[in-house]
């Protein structure tokens, strides 16, 4: 054992730090995170699950009141047709970026050190699509017949419009889901075999032998396995890229001055990693706090996982700052004035709320030190996520509120309603968070052995 | 059949199955109609029995009417029954103040839906204004008293009947009335004269044209009033009068005043528009040269202009002596050019002076215009001495006697008295009066107060005759059997001689109608009014001499106002929502927002922006505004409103609202509590302005302004991207300019390097067939649109659009389809005014058609850019891509309690779409369809004239034009085809076919400012 340690010692200079750290070994890391799901939680869940809880039941009154009454009880009006909900919908949908960037795109680059954060970070990914789901469904003005969105054979011989940008989103966002949901299922099948064998009363017997598939930890098993990981990898990675490049053609498709832009793809996708990987910092750290998984969710991560909101926060300011160059470049006043409008224009609030947190607040990750900093770690990731969510805000609204004809314009403020359906949607995404940190693995229990120095036989030498 | 009339309480029907429900009618059909019915009976045979059933059926409907059934007549064809999903027209006549309109009303299945203008009636041509339109709505207001109203409990017209008998012929009985030029009314008013030998008579209007008509007698000796030929004038003034929207005549006016606007090439000549105006009105918005000044400095521009008129060779007149220099040299040079100007076109010239103002400037005005030589040749005068018409002065003194308890019997026929008059009362009425009696259409202040309120029938309810300014005769024909247990005017004073005649009976047996022979009687009622009487009022008037009136001249003099004075003035104007209050309970009235101001639901003290600083005042504070009235003192509570254009030191203030109107109905969109303020609770009844005391109290009160909607003062940012924008938006000209280069309008395309008009922008997309007719587009002519929302409202009307209440405009939910745009141009104290309005522009390549996920927004072959109501989702999508922002959206279920009997003011034609829909302007495609079915019936081809839309009916202007582009002989293909067309947005290659044809301008050349200032536009704002 000593041996093994100052040979590590000895690489650290030339190699990687260890993902792992602390003496775990596989069997430590196995009660660990296993017996997170077997022993009863601790206060703070309990806590933040009635919390969760309630903000879920004001999401339920939120949209009841909705469908009883109507989209009138939003501050919606002629001009601005779209508002909070739309402005949810792109933020929940950002937010849910992260979960298969990490798993699909980091596991293709052999990022080993997604090990430790995969797992939740998808497990994000899905609640997060849930939570953004919601919105496109509800924010129609007529929720019964939401049904004709989708190409359903019908007596009428009605196609839905395949033009329609929105209609794409159907399509994006489903297969995002669906393939979200798959990949994080059959990344959990071990595990959750796992669970299964040390399960110790009937009930965890029979639901996680369910949920098992019959994995036996088989050769074969393992080769299907990890062929089957592959391939969904495979598929997700143009997910990632696809689900916001379409959700950004909402906007780009039409020709409002402020959303016709071509740069909303790239720009869309940046931003949505930026947002989701704040989250998962944000979610990380009270989770590694609370659980004690310090040792395997390590500060490395967190440096990591801030050096991506560097890169991705500094892209989307390099957007910013590009849209504003093309508008005037364009030399069309309608599109520069969107721009002006946006940064000097009534929502400037909004807009410099957006420039600081989502360009000025990354930059402190240039120092290793704040990077290493958790409290700074924390509220910048937040700081990153109101960005981001002002950033839909300022596209959404600000565009729509002064369009082309000055006798059209108008001003949007939300209802009570709009608060509490974003503020509801925060108690679903957290109310099945919590859920799935109580009864599954947070943390690929195999994935992470596979990463620790155990799991080298050759002590990290190449061959 | 009198039994059936009592005994089945349903006034009226619509099929046959309802009417059989009753006993009665069962039993009558087997007794009694028709003969020979039961014997028959025993040896029926099929035949026999179908032609009887057949027969019966048929007779069924006579049946159903009560007695005296009266016949009426279809106006364009004559079915031989009503066919259910085929409206029939019907003429007949709306009676407003001194004038008459011809209007033929549309009617499913005995349910008039819509109005429009009876096209051969002098006085509508054709058209409707706003008021006219909507009145089909007061039809069916809910809140209308339906039973005759005693002691504050349903009574009985016979008890009613009782009571009148038992007047004493000696009591003091005073009577009011609004303003009838009804000539069976008038012969009736005289019998029940003889009746009550003792009896006062009245008559009070708001909108009353008794200053014109002394002032003018005064000169001619005649009642007469002007009557204009703007068709015949290249120069107009308008002295304070808002002819183009807020005159009795103001249909007459736009129709003749477009004429003369109308520029189709560059070789046509266009009138001028001069306006001095206390306030402002959509005729000051149209103007060429618009001056405002305070409502008392109206004496000095008349003297300033009068003695420039000498100058230029009007020697008859008599120099006004002006002391001092009151105006700016900037007016004085306006005055100069005017009187060359006026000069200049002898006898093509008009000067036209607003009611209110003093009878003296009437009678100098017509002085002005006969030395003008423009009496009998651009302005030809009526007679109206068979007219009940207002007299102030008796009106005053009537209240006089109230308060002094000296008159016992008060009868109010159709006006809200004690809304006009109750600042003047000592006491509440009923304290002052004995017995009131009060024949009305609401449970009103007045009927509150009154012993007895008779219900009045509407005038689609009842037969009677009307007179219009020219002396057309005209039948005013029901539509429908009374709603409820109302009756007629007629038939109220028919009750009072103790006739108790019908509406019909007393129309047939009155003097004017008695001799006519069925056949002709027949063919006034078909045609709405009798022919021979057209322009029958019209007089030649002679030319007076002017020596002996030199009075006039000095009685000018003596108002004259000499130096500046800094007092707080305030005017009084009529509400173009809701005339002078008659319309308070209309909704779309009340919604649709004012012309002007673009509020709707209120009224609000209107300042200029300088008072606004001077007062330390913003939008929406509220203001206390006192002054005395009769020695007492009164104030009023209104909320600020600032709009450029109107004169400092004055406040602008609406008449008519503040009506307490009991309503029965609660509506869950619509604060029915929101009634406005009462202006005239600081009105001096014989003064339509006077000083003002304002006083700023700390509160805010929320006003529903469409073009304001962002609530923010304008920051420098906006102001200054507007001011790039609309010159590209609302193309304009100068007369001179555009007979340099009429193809001005192509300016701003080519700055988007658009090719050349007609070609079209290159696009990835193939585009659609549209070659094939007929294909469907608009015009609409900025030049001549005056904003006056007939169309808006005739929309509405036609296409079931919901009114949605205060709040929901104010939170930007209005769902009219027109959207008036009304812009500002130059510097907020004398800015120039553009209007354009904006329905759906059914574009070639629309925007909201692609991004609709569902399809329910697709175009049809004809280029009708349609909307699928029934596959709507509401995504709202479409509305966000349109870059007119022309599609409304149903947030809420605005008709989800909508009364039964408002339900049936619905266009049967038009679904009432449901919340969660989007909808817009269709170019009311039923209309379309219905003159397809209707051609193909026909077995020929759908011609261009075949459709009419309702904006395009009711627009007086002439403004809009509509039918079939690929017809080059079709009206909107000419009007397309002229140079000054221009395309909303061009550069987006959305190509729409509603197209715009740009605005004109004409100011006199010597009045030109040079360009160096800049030009300034704001949007909606000052």
């Amino acid at each position: 054992m000593s041996d093994t340690n100052k040979n590590i010692e000895q690489m650290n200079d030339i190699q990687e730090a260890p993902l792992v750290l602390g003496n775990h070994t596989f069997g430590s890391i196995t009660e660990k995170i296993s017996s997170i799901t077997e022993t009863p939680p601790p206060k703070g869940w309990w806590l933040a699950f009635l919390f969760s809880l309630s903000l879920l039941g004001l999401l339920q009154v939120s949209i009841l009141y909705l469908i009883w009454e109507g989209t009138g009880i939003w501050g919606l009006n002629n001009p601005i047709g779209w508002g909070w909900a739309i402005v949810n919908f792109v933020f929940w949908v950002g937010i849910g970026h992260a979960g298969t960037l990490i798993s699909a795109v980091l596991f293709l680059f052999r990022q080993k050190w997604r090990t430790a954060i995969n797992r939740f970070a998808e497990a994000m990914t899905i609640f997060a699509v849930m939570c953004a789901l919601i919105f496109p469904g509800i924010h129609i003005g007529r929720v019964w017949v939401a049904y004709y969105m989708f190409p359903i054979p019908n007596s009428m011989l009605m196609w839905p419009n395949f033009r329609s940008p929105l209609l794409w989103d159907v399509f994006a966002v489903g297969t995002y889901f669906t393939v979200s949901l798959l990949f994080w299922y059959v990344g959990l099948i071990p595990d959750f075999a796992t669970l299964r064998d040390r399960a110790k009363t009937k009930v965890r017997k029979v639901v996680y032998g369910i949920l098992a598939l019959g994995w036996r930890s088989s050769n074969r098993h393992w080769q299907n396995y990890e062929q089957a990981y592959l391939m969904l990898a495979g598929l997700s990675t143009p997910l990632v890229l696809s689900v916001h490049s379409i959700v950004s053609t909402d906007f780009a498709i039409s020709l409002l001055p402020g959303w016709h832009t071509t740069i909303f793809p790239p720009y869309f996708v940046a931003g949505a990693i930026f947002s989701g990987f704040a989250m998962v910092i944000t979610l990380a750290i009270p989770v590694r706090y609370i659980y004690g998984l310090e040792s395997i969710i390590t500060m490395g991560h967190l440096d990591k996982m801030a050096k991506i909101m560097l890169v991705t926060g500094s892209m989307v300011g390099y957007a910013y700052s590009m849209e504003f160059f093309i508008a005037w470049y364009s030399n069309n006043t309608y599109e520069s004035f969107a721009f002006v409008n946006r940064a000097f224009g009534p929502y400037a609030w909004a807009y410099w709320i957006m420039i600081s947190c989502n360009v000025i607040v990354p930059q402190l990750f240039w120092s290793k030190k704040l990077r290493n900093s958790i409290p700074v770690l924390f509220i910048a990731s937040i700081f990153a996520n109101i960005g981001m969510w002002f950033e839909r805000f300022v596209i959404v609204i600000s565009s729509l509120s002064r369009d082309y004809l000055p006798s059209n314009w108008d001003y949007y403020s939300p209802t009570i309603w709009d608060v509490t359906l974003f503020l509801g949607s925060f108690g679903l995404f957290f109310t099945l968070f919590l859920l799935f940190l109580r009864f599954m693995p947070m943390i690929a229990i195999s994935e992470v052995k596979g990463v620790m120095p155990e799991a080298d036989p050759h002590h990290g030498e190449k061959h | 059949m009198s039994q059936i009339k009592n005994k089945n309480d349903k006034t009226y029907w619509r099929s046959l199955s309802d009417k059989m429900g009753s006993d009665d009618i069962k039993s009558f059909l087997v007794n009694e109609f028709p003969e020979g019915t039961s014997e028959l009976a025993d040896t029926m045979t099929r035949k026999k029995f179908l032609s009887l059933m057949g027969a019966s059926m048929a007779m069924a409907g006579l049946v159903g009417c009560r007695k005296p059934v009266q016949k009426i007549i279809p106006y364009v064809d004559a079915p031989e029954d009503v066919i259910p999903g085929i409206p029939n027209y019907f003429a007949t006549t709306v009676p407003i103040g001194l004038n008459a309109f011809g209007a033929i009303v549309e009617s499913h299945v005995g349910r008039p839906t819509h109005i429009e203008g009876n096209k051969n009636h002098p006085q509508s041509k054709g058209s409707v204004n706003s008021f006219i339109q909507a009145s089909i709505l007061d039809l069916y207001d809910p809140d209308r008293v339906k039973e005759p109203i005693s002691a504050n409990e349903n009574s009985t017209l016979d008890k009613f009947s009782d009571k009148i008998s038992s007047i004493s012929e000696s009591s003091n009985t005073a009577f009011i009335t609004k303003t009838i030029n009804s000539p069976s009314t008038i012969e009736l008013i005289d019998k029940v004269k003889k009746k009550f030998p003792k009896s006062s008579w009245t008559s009070f209007d708001l909108d009353s044209k008794e200053n014109q008509i002394i002032g003018i007698k005064q000169v001619t000796n005649k009642d007469l009033i002007p009557f204009y030929q703007f068709d015949k004038a290249k120069v107009v003034l308008s002295i304070d009068s808002d002819f183009l929207s807020g005159d009795q005549t103001s249909i007459h006016n736009q129709k003749t005043f477009s004429k003369a606007r109308r520029v189709k090439k560059s070789t046509d000549s266009m009138n001028r528009l001069y306006c001095i105006e206390s306030t402002l009105t959509s005729t000051g918005m149209m103007a060429d040269h618009r001056f405002k000044i305070k409502p008392n400095e109206v004496y000095n521009f008349l003297a300033e202009l009068n003695n420039q008129l000498i100058k230029k060779g009007l020697f008859n007149l008599e120099k006004i002596e002006v002391t001092g220099i009151h105006f700016e040299e900037k007016y004085l040079k306006m005055i100069k050019v005017l009187a060359g100007d006026l000069v200049k076109n002898r006898s093509k010239s008009i000067i036209t002076a607003g009611d209110p103002l003093s009878s003296e400037v009437h009678s100098l005005v017509f002085l002005l215009n006969q030395e003008l030589g423009n009496n009998n040749k651009t302005i030809r005068y009526t007679s109206v001495s068979e007219s009940i018409r207002p007299e102030l002065a008796s009106a005053i003194d009537l209240v006089d006697r109230i308060n002094n308890k000296k008159v016992d019997n008060l009868f109010i026929l159709d006006l809200d008295f004690v809304h006009l008059f109750s600042h003047m009362l000592k006491d509440s009425l009923s304290n002052l009066v004995q017995n009131i009696f009060y024949i009305g259409s609401h449970r009103d202040l007045t009927s509150m107060q009154s012993n007895w309120t008779i219900p009045i029938s509407h005038y689609l309810e009842t037969w009677g005759d009307a007179r219009s300014v020219d002396g057309t005769l005209s039948i005013i024909q029901p539509l429908i059997r009374p709603l409820y247990n109302s009756i007629s005017l007629n038939e109220f004073l028919s009750l009072l001689i103790g006739d108790r005649k019908t509406d019909y009976r007393i129309l047939k047996d009155s003097n004017l109608w008695r001799l006519k022979n069925k056949a002709s009687f027949r063919k006034v009622i078909h045609d709405g009014y009798l022919k021979s009487s057209t322009l029958s009022n019209v007089v030649n008037v002679k030319k007076v001499n002017i020596k002996p009136l030199k009075n006039i001249f000095s009685q000018i003099r003596k108002n004259l106002i000499k130096g500046k004075s800094d007092n707080l003035n305030v005017r009084f104007s009529l509400s173009s929502q809701i005339y002078d209050g008659r319309y308070m309970n209309n909704f779309w009235l009340r919604e649709v927002p004012d012309a002007v101001s673009k509020i709707s639901w209120e009224n609000v003290a209107l300042v200029s922006l300088q008072t606004a600083k001077d007062y330390n005042l913003s939008n929406s504070d509220l203001v206390k505004l006192s002054t005395k009235v009769n020695g007492k003192s009164a104030s009023i509570e209104a909320p600020i409103w600032i709009l450029p254009g109107l004169p400092n030191n004055s406040v602008i203030l609406e008449m008519g609202y503040g009506r307490v109107i009991e309503r029965e109905v609660d509506r869950t969109y619509i604060d029915e509590g929101i009634l406005g303020y009462n202006a005239l609770s600081v009105k001096d009844p014989n003064s339509y302005f006077d000083s003002i005391e304002l006083s700023k109290v700390n509160k805010k009160h929320p006003v529903a302004c469409v073009q304001d909607h962002h609530g923010l003062d304008i920051e420098g940012l906006a102001a200054d991207e507007v001011d790039k924008r609309l010159p590209e938006i609302i193309r304009e000209s100068t007369l001179e300019e555009y007979k340099k280069d009429d193809d001005f309008v192509d300016y701003y395309d080519k700055k988007w390097h658009i090719p050349k008009k007609n070609e079209d922008i290159p696009s990835m997309y193939p585009s659609h067939d549209y070659t094939k007719g007929p294909q469907w587009g608009m015009s609409i002519d900025l030049n001549v649109c005056s904003g006056c929302n007939a169309c808006a409202i005739a929309c509405q009307s036609e296409n079931n659009i919901p009114v949605v209440g205060k709040q929901q405009v104010m939170d930007g939910r209005e769902m009219s389809w027109i959207r008036m745009d009304r812009y500002f141009k130059g510097d907020a104290e004398n800015p120039e005014f553009a209007l354009q309005p904006v329905a759906c522009l059914h574009c070639e390549n629309a925007p909201c058609e692609q991004v609709c996920p569902v399809a329910a927004t697709v175009h049809d072959e004809n280029g009708l850019n349609g909307m699928a109501y029934n596959r709507c989702i509401g995504t709202r999508y479409c509305a966000n891509n349109c870059p007119y922002k022309v599609r409304r959206f149903n947030f809420y279920n605005y008709t989800v309690d909508t009364p039964d009997v408002v339900q049936m003011a619905a266009n049967p034609d038009v679904t009432v779409r449901f919340r969660g829909v989007m909808e817009k302007c269709t170019y009311c495609v039923q209309r379309i369809h219905a003159a397809e079915i209707k051609a193909k019936l026909e077995d020929r081809d759908l011609r261009d004239s075949d459709v009419n839309v309702a904006c395009q009916s009711a627009c007086a202007m002439d403004a809009v034009k509509f039918g079939d582009i690929t017809d080059p002989d079709s009206e909107v293909s000419k009007a397309k085809a002229l140079s000054h067309d221009y395309s909303l947005l061009k550069m987006l290659n959305t190509k729409p076919r509603t197209t715009y044809l740009a605005k004109l301008r004409n100011p006199h050349p010597e009045l030109v400012e040079h360009k160096d200032q800049k030009e300034h536009y704001e949007g909606g704002h000052h």
